[in-house]
């Protein structure tokens, strides 16, 4: 997984490529976690994410928690493969994704 | 093809694909869709993560030993994964209720609930201080 970010203003886009499982959710955590605080709005570009497992989702569910509390997050250039696991845990009812 | 196979690996959570890698390997030899190789890999993933998180606690090592094979009629992938930890019924976990707002969401449950939602069958047993988990799949 590597992890690549830009920032205008109150905005922060995060673009995530490879894979975000058990063993890379808790990097993509920490990095959240140190970037999001002076976020308005949080843009999780998802487009070179070929995997997500529950630990990704995990990390997901924090970032829109935490966002929900002092701004806005939307996803963008989420694969089928993810959209369905999305689906299926009902991530697509709490998520915004574009 | 009925060949068996085996891989035993460390529960080790911050490396599982020794269990994963195989297997999916063997499923593009065999040419299945794209889509159910995804699934059965994130399966995998979610059911080895579990051994290594909550069989085996933290300080305690482990090996987790995966059987597994192509059987026909109709056409599966049979996965046996088998861990010498506490005992942990994977089956027993609480399903997330996933109509509730992000606020309202706890955030464990969800690996063994898309397991439970994505293969075709899963069985647990405990045998012989032994947690054994049978999932199948049509391929």
């Amino acid at each position: 997984m590597n992890i690549k970010q830009k920032k205008e203003n109150k905005k922060l886009t995060v673009y995530v490529s490879g894979r975000v499982d058990t063993a890379t959710a808790p990097e993509l955590l920490e990095f959240l976690k140190a970037e999001m605080p002076n976020a308005e709005e949080l843009v999780l570009d998802l487009m070179d994410v070929e995997y997500i497992s529950s630990a990704g989702l995990r990390v997901i569910l924090f970032a829109q928690k935490t966002m929900n509390a002092q701004g806005s997050m939307v996803l963008t250039n989420v694969n089928n493969d993810i959209m369905e696991t999305f689906e299926l845990t009902g991530f697509t009812d709490i998520l915004t994704i574009i | 093809m009925t060949m068996k196979n085996k891989i035993v690996m460390p529960a080790d959570f911050t490396n599982l694909s020794p269990g994963i890698t195989p297997i999916v390997e063997l499923l593009e030899q065999l040419e299945v869709d794209h889509k159910t190789i995804y699934k059965v890999e994130l399966c995998l993933e979610e059911l080895l993560a579990n051994v290594a998180s909550y069989a085996y606690p933290p300080d305690v090592e482990g090996d987790i030993e995966i059987h597994y094979e192509v059987v026909e009629d109709p056409r599966m992938i049979e996965i046996t994964i088998i861990d010498k930890g506490r005992f942990f019924n994977p089956l027993e976990t609480k399903d997330p209720d996933t109509t509730l707002s992000a606020e309202e969401r706890n955030i464990g449950g969800l690996g063994v609930f898309i397991v439970k939602n994505t293969m075709d069958f899963i069985e647990y047993h405990r045998k012989d201080d032994k947690n054994i988990l049978i999932i199948k799949k049509k391929i």
